[in-house]
This record gives structure tokens, sequence and C-alpha cells, in this order.
């Protein structure tokens, strides 16, 4: 067994470095160098379309998935994949436990393969998640699978949490406690984070930056109050179709024949721009939710691409 | 509700893998054992179904339940080779299917470790189905099931397969991610297989009958080929396991190819060293394949001697055709008299009685008490003698001429090449010859002879069935004999039983032949081409009665040199000397077989 140089109990956060990390699916290339670290005790955010690579990369850096070129390697300290698994913990957008097992046995399972599992820390997550452990998988709803999939991944308190869309289905009370829970857990036991969520709003509750993935690639890192400050979508009409912004912190595309620029910030300087070339132009505001402006960006990157 | 309040560790990680394994191979091993069961059931019931049910299954009423259970060998031997193969698909692809692949990679617990335990469980259930397939041929075993090599052989054979299997299974996850492409690959590559062995067993067999069919009676004999029981192409390929071998070569290169070209590509959805452990699994079998190959193929250089061997014998066939052709009948005859077949020595008589002494011993190799001539060994070929066969279908009275010649040549040739060349005319023949000799025989061996031949034409082991038998040509039905019976104890000994049933063949042709009627009338001409009229066949019973001319002393002497010690020779010495009606029993057998009363 493996489990001797796995059983040290963690005591700091773990970093993380990803260097070009590749893989296909057939002709699909899930992850195209995709590069990205995380400092210890950092949390980030993965932001990215379907398909774009998320899932296949917390996959790549549990070791479910073999690269073909790359390196991911644990920094602060430098530890081998097994041990590196003993202080990770993951939670998958499905939950992954045997149908057959009863909600009880699953942690268990787990409880026997994972040296550092915290049977005090577990029990207080399930009363938190209301487990029922009688229960078999199989019959779970989408909800307590969810549910249970936090147990398993975070009993042993990991010092590197990899949370991949982990609230889908979830209820909006649950939803409520459990990012209560990875906050409190994050204030009592330092760790690393990586979340992946459509939920924008999640993210800027618990991460430090959110990293923009396409197409396998990382594209652009933005901290997180960067992100929530006010967005805004400035649509310009009867401008010339040769034109394009020349000023900085803008997201442009054509819609309509209209252009719609994504702003941060106070959008009277980019006003005054257009204007003093295209005095004909007129313009209307928008203000974005964090999700529309990601959504923006999102389609901008798609667009360069 | 139950208890689970406390997930600390109650069970080794080990134990806890053993048990997902094991609990991943229930799904396959619970179905495969309740066909076992009932199957089971079904053989202990059967003798409720009636005896028709269990002669379909060629189980006899008496037959105890566990011995019953061997006509489930097929099955289970099938099941054990199959087993295997699927056990290892279902605990490579369990987790994916039973949804906890993610759950196995997110711990941390070695690759070694998870395989090790998926390998135990899988020679667990292996071992099971084993042991299920041996307890089913042992149930009832014939006196040669426990030989040592047999045993031995099935054993390493039968593990062979399944570590081939099991193997298999394992690496197909190197080939596929696909649960069903795996289940698809450990099913489809065995039929597969299966039906290009059969395949190319037909297309060798079929090509072998060809070969067959265009060579000659002469050569197939001369090469050994055998196609006179059943006469089909498969005889002929299960007699020669060397083409059986060029069948499974070919088989082991598809398989091999077929690795090699699906091992090429990259394993996704395992770590570096799973798929690499995979790979080379894979490569291990590849190389096995490949290396058996090229062993048989050195064993299989031998076939192309083979048809060298067949060319040479057509070649030099073809040259002895050309020569025979050129021979008068008599020539042919004589020299393709008989190329198997010793004729008896009439000089040495002592030596046919010491027959009768070994009629008591089990067993002998002592080839000195054979009564055959040393100085004539076998003569002719099967070639001189299909010539002979040719020419019969061109000539056929020249050669029934030449055979007669030889039948009526009392001077120049021995006794025993007379019957020979009359059996080649006719079973009336040899009776007319053995009763010529017995009332001419100037030896007493050739009397032995002729009363042998006589004797022999009766069948003891039909005596008393209500039949009618095929006698000599002549349609007598043992119902229209007169009633006999003879003493038990003579007839144990081969001479005197063979004199006792001669006297019945001799009161046979006397009430049925010597007076000529129709249906007799093959047997009729052959006894007036011999001058046997009833005169005749009353000398002939008259020297059936008398005591046969046995000069004791040599054969003692024999036996003496030969360190035998002759323990019946009283019994051998009353059964010789006594008169022929003595073989009978008087108070069941009609006059008409005795002397004295007549």
């Amino acid at each position: 067994m493996t489990t001797n140089d796995t059983t040290t109990s963690s005591v700091s956060a773990l970093g993380l470095e990803c260097r070009g990390l590749a893989l296909s699916f057939g002709s699909v290339r899930a992850l195209d160098g995709f590069n990205l670290t995380l400092t210890a005790g950092e949390a980030v955010g993965i932001v990215g379309r379907n398909g774009a690579g998320k899932s296949t990369l917390f996959r790549a850096i549990i070791g479910a998935e073999s690269l073909e070129r790359g390196t991911i390697l644990s920094t602060t300290p430098t530890l081998t994949r097994l041990p590196l698994l003993a202080r990770t913990g993951f939670v998958p957008d499905t939950l992954s436990a045997y149908d057959w097992m009863r909600v009880g046995e699953s942690i268990a399972y787990v409880a026997a393969l994972q040296p550092n599992f915290d049977a005090a820390w577990s029990r207080e997550l399930q009363a938190l998640l209301e487990l029922d452990l009688d229960v078999r998988v199989r019959d779970l709803s989408r909800g307590m699978q969810a549910r249970l999939a936090f147990v398993l991944g975070l009993s042993h308190k990991p010092d590197l949490v990899l949370l991949d869309e982990p609230l889908l289905g979830v209820d909006a009370v649950t939803h409520d406690a459990v990012l209560e829970m990875l906050a409190r857990m994050r204030a009592t036991h330092p760790c690393t984070m990586l979340i992946a969520s459509h939920q924008l709003g999640d993210l800027a509750r618990l991460t430090d930056r959110v990293v923009f993935m396409d197409r396998g690639r990382d594209v652009i890192s933005i901290n997180t109050d960067e992100l929530a400050s006010g967005s805004t979508r400035l649509i310009v009409r009867g401008l010339s179709l040769e034109w394009k912004p020349n000023f900085d912190r803008v997201h442009f595309r054509r819609q309509d024949g209209a252009c719609v620029l994504t702003l941060q910030g106070d959008v009277e300087p980019a006003i005054k721009a257009i204007l003093a070339n295209e005095p004909s132009a007129r313009f209307e505001r928008v203000a974005l939710s964090i999700n529309e402006a990601c959504a923006d960006r999102l389609r901008a990157m798609e667009d360069r691409s | 509700m139950m208890q689970f309040q406390s997930q600390t560790p109650t069970q080794s990680p080990f134990t806890a893998l053993l048990r997902k394994d094991i609990r991943l191979a229930s799904q396959l091993m619970l179905p495969a054992l309740g066909i076992v069961a009932a199957l089971a059931v079904f053989v202990a019931v059967l003798p409720l179904l009636g005896l028709d049910a269990m002669r379909s299954f060629n189980v006899k009423q008496e037959t105890a339940l566990l011995q019953r259970l061997e006509i489930l060998f097929p099955i289970l031997l099938g099941m054990a080779i199959v087993v295997p193969g699927w056990i290892a698909v279902t605990l490579t692809f369990g987790d994916a299917q039973r949804r906890g692949s993610t759950l196995v990679s997110m711990l941390p617990v070695a690759s070694r470790t998870k395989w090790i335990s998926k390998l135990i469980v899988a020679i667990a259930c292996t071992m099971l189905f084993t042991a299920f397939t041996i307890s089913a041929a042992y149930a009832n075993p014939g006196p040669e099931a426990f030989i040592f090599n047999n045993i031995a052989w099935a054993l390493g054979i039968g593990v062979a397969v399944q570590l081939l299997g099991m193997c298999s299974g394992f690496a197909t996850a190197a080939f596929t991610r696909s649960t069903v492409a795996a289940y698809v690959l450990a099913v489809g590559l065995p039929i597969a297989a299966l039906l290009t062995i059969v395949a190319l067993d037909w297309l060798v067999g079929r090509s072998a009958y060809f070969l067959f069919t265009t060579s000659t009676a002469a050569i197939r004999v001369e090469l050994g080929i055998d196609f006179d029981e059943s006469p089909t192409f498969r005889n002929w390929v299960r007699a020669h396991e060397d083409l059986r071998q060029i069948v499974c070569l070919v088989t082991l290169l598809l398989c091999a190819l077929f690795c090699a070209w699906r091992g090429r590509g990259r394993v996704a959805g395992h770590g570096d060293s799973t798929r690499g452990s995979r790979r080379t699994l894979a490569w291990c079998i590849a190389t096995i394949l490949f290396a058996v190959l090229i062993v048989n193929s050195i064993m299989t250089v031998q076939i192309s001697s083979y048809y060298s061997k067949l060319t040479t014998e057509l070649r030099k066939q073809g040259e002895h055709e050309a020569q025979a052709q050129l021979k008068s009948t008599a020539e042919l005859v004589d020299e393709s008299r008989d190329f198997t077949r010793q004729f008896r020595n009439t000089q040495q008589c002592e030596q046919i009685f010491l027959y009768d002494y070994m009629a008591f011993r089990s067993t002998t190799s002592d080839t000195s008490f054979h009564p055959y001539r040393p100085d004539e060994p076998a003569r002719g070929s099967l070639l001189d003698y299909y010539a002979l066969a040719r020419r019969y279908e061109t000539r056929p009275e020249e050669v029934i001429d030449a055979y007669r010649a030889i039948m009526h040549d009392s001077v120049g040739r021995e006794l025993d090449q007379r019957f020979y060349a009359a059996e080649n005319i006719g079973p009336e023949a040899v009776i007319a010859v053995a009763l010529r000799a017995l009332v001419d025989a100037p030896t007493p061996c050739e009397q032995l002879l002729a009363t042998e031949e006589l004797g022999a034409r009766i069948d003891l082991e039909q005596m008393g069935l209500e039949m009618v038998r095929q006698m000599a040509g002549v349609r007598i039905s043992f119902s229209d004999l007169p009633p006999f019976a003879f003493r038990e104890t003579d007839m144990q000994i081969p001479t005197c039983g063979y004199r006792a049933r001669a006297i019945v063949l001799v009161t046979a042709l006397r009430r049925h032949c010597a007076s000529a009627p129709p249906r007799a009338y093959a047997m009729t001409e052959a006894l007036a081409e011999f001058g046997i009229d009833d005169a005749t066949l009353d000398k002939c019973r008259a020297i059936l009665e008398a005591p046969l001319p046995v000069s004791w002393e040599p054969l003692e002497r024999k036996a003496a040199e030969s360190g035998y010690v002759v323990k019946r020779l009283s019994q051998l010495k009353d059964c010789h000397d006594c008169n022929g009606s003595a073989f009978f029993k008087p108070a069941e057998t009609d006059p008409a077989y005795l002397i004295a009363d007549r």
C-alpha cells in the first residue's frame, strides 16, 4: 500500500502550477497549452463555455486523465501524485460513487481509502447537508447527489480544493449553506481553491480572481473585484463599418449593424473618444450584471479566436 | 436506519478495494452461478421427467445424482473458458460502469494496489468455475480418467487458455474506453477466432479431401490416409494434427496483428502508469502469440515433406502400374498373393496345438509360438494387389481362373495358400477345399487346418438364436437344424471348439446339400467341383469323430523350453483324445450329430 507517505496531516495550503497542459479526445483538443498558477491559499475561479475544457482540467489534475504534454506540480511543498491526492479534495460536477452502495457505505469506503479522513468534520458536513445515510446512491436526487459529492470530496479537510460545477441542481437554501460552509472552511482551514462555475455570483463570493478559459486555453485572468465592479454595455449606432475602438479596457463586437462595447468603470471617456471621430454616433447604455459582463467577455473571446 | 454515524476507517484500504471488486464481479458471477444452479436442479430432477428424457442425455436410471452432474461438463467447460475474460472486462470497466471511476481516481491509492485487488478477484472467480468443471469431469470417471498425464495436460491447457482470456480482458482497456466495445472484444475475439479456425479448417480439409480423391487407394494406405470410416475431410484433418497447427497459427497471427494494430493508440482516461502497464500487457500477449507462431511455423515444415512424399508415391505408382500391365494374370495373382498375410507352416504341427495351450494364458509375447512359416515372409505389395484389382475390372475370368488353379494345386501349394485362393472365389470354395483336404490330408496339421476352416464357418455366438445365418452360401437356419448342445469345457479350447462346430457343419451339409436342393446351388456346385458326395461327407464325419493325431512329446518339450507350465495339460489331452460325439451333451443333442447312435 502507498498510504505511509500520505498520512501526514496537512498544515498549510498547497500551491499548484499547471504548465502547457495538452490533451485531446480524438480530434477534439480539450486542453491546448493551458497554464495556471495557484499560489497557496488562493481561490481561483474558472469560467468558460461548455466544452471549454474545465472538467478535463480538473480530471487531469487528479490524474484521471493522462496528459499528452505539460506538467502539473504542487508547490509549497512539491508532492508526488499520491501525497498530492491525499491532500486534495475534488467535488465533480456529477457525483462519482458506486450506485449499489448506500450513502453511509460510500462515506465509509472513502474513509477506508483516504488516510487524512476527518470523521468529526465529515459528520459536521453530513449534518449541514442533511444527508440520509441509509439511502442508496442510485436513489438520490440530483441535489442530494451534489451534497454527497461534497461530503466525499471534502471530508478530509483538503489543502487543495477542486470544485467542478459543484452546486448544480442544489436548492437555494442548500446552495447558500454550502457557500457558507466553504467560506467557513477556508477561514478555519487555510486551503487553496479552484472552482469552475457558470454562476459568476458564486465565484465573486468565493474567489480572488477568475481565469477565463476558451477551447482549452487560458485567455485572461481578472481579479474578482474588478469583474464584479460595474460593467456597462454601450450600444453605438451610426458608426462606419471600418470603425474599431482605439482605447483600453473594452470588449467590442458588432450586432445588427451596431457596435456593442462592454466597458468597465466610467464610460464617459469612451463616449468622448467616439464622438470625436464620429459626431453622428448614437449611444445606448445598459448596466450589466456580473453574469452578463462575463457572457460578453466570452463572446468577445470567441469572436477574437 | 442503518448506522453509519462514524465513518472512521473500520476496514483496511485493501479490504475495502477487495469488497468493492467482489461486488463488481458479482454482477457477472451471480447470473453465471444462477445458470449453474438451475442446470444442477435440472439434472437433479431429470429422473422425474421420465426415461426418455434421461435417455436423451445419455443418463442411466441407476446413475447417482453426483454422477449425473457429468452431463454439465461441456457447459461448465465453456463457462470456465469464457468467464475469465468477461470477469476481467467487468472489473476493468466496472468502476466506470457503476459510476465510481472518478472516485477511484481521486483517492490516494496506487494503481498497482487497485489492480492487485482486481486480479485476486478475477483469479478467485476463475478458480471457482475451474473447480466446477473439474468436479463435473470427475463426477463419473472412467478408468482412463485418472491418468496423470491426462489430468496434467487438461489442467495445463485449461489454465493457459483462462490466463490468456484474463489477460485479454484486462488489456481491452488499452484499446477502447467503451464498456460495450470491451465486452464485444472479449466475446467477439474468441468467436472470431473460433470462426476463423472452423473456416480455415474447412478450407484445409477441402484441399486435403481434393488430394485424397485424386490419389489412389494404394497411396492412401501407403501414406496412412484414412477416410474410410467416415468419408469426410474432417477425418483426415483429425488424423493430421500438423495441418491443424497451420490453422492455429493463422488464427494466432490474426490475433497478434489485431493487438498490434489496436495497441498503437494512446489510452485516454487513465494515468500514465495504468496506460503503460496495460499497453505492456497487450504487447506481451501479442509477443507470446508471435512466439507461438514462430514455433509452430517451424513445426509445420514437415507439411511440405508430406506433399513431396505424396508426389513421389504418385510417380512410383504410375511406373509400377505400367510394369504390372505387362505381367500375366497368373504372375499378378502370385505376386499379390497377400502382402500382409503370413501363411501357416503345415510342417510344424505342434505349434498349431500350442494355440490351445496359449488359450489358457491371458497374453503371450513369445513369437516363437506363432505357427507361421518363418521361411516365408509377407510378400507382394499393395501396388501389386491394386494392379490385380484393375486387371479384375477388365478381365475377371482370368483372375478367377488363376485363383482356381492355386486352389486345386494340392501338390505345389501349401493348404493355407489354397484356402487363401479359395477365399477370393467364395466361401463355398473354402468349405469344399477344407472337406477335400480333410479326406485327403496327408499330415495331421493339414487335417487340423481343414477342421479349423470348417469350424470357423459357424458363429458360436449366434447359436440358439432364432435367425437365419448365411452359412457358407447355404441359407440354413439354426432353427432348421436338429437341436444340439456342446460341453462348455471343451469349447474353451479353440481346436476342440472348431472340431465340434465342423461336425455341425458337416451334418448340416449332409442334410441340406448332398441332396442338392435348389437354394443350395452354389454350395452344391462347389462340392461337385471337388467330387464331394454323401459318402465323402460321411467320411469327413468319421475323421472328425476320431481323436486328433497329436504327438504330445514335442509340445511338452516346447512348453518346458519356454518356461511355461501347462497347468491344464490333462484337460487338453482329454479334449484332443476324445471322440467327436463326446463334445455334445447327449441329453440335449439330436442323434444325427452322434456317431455312436447312427
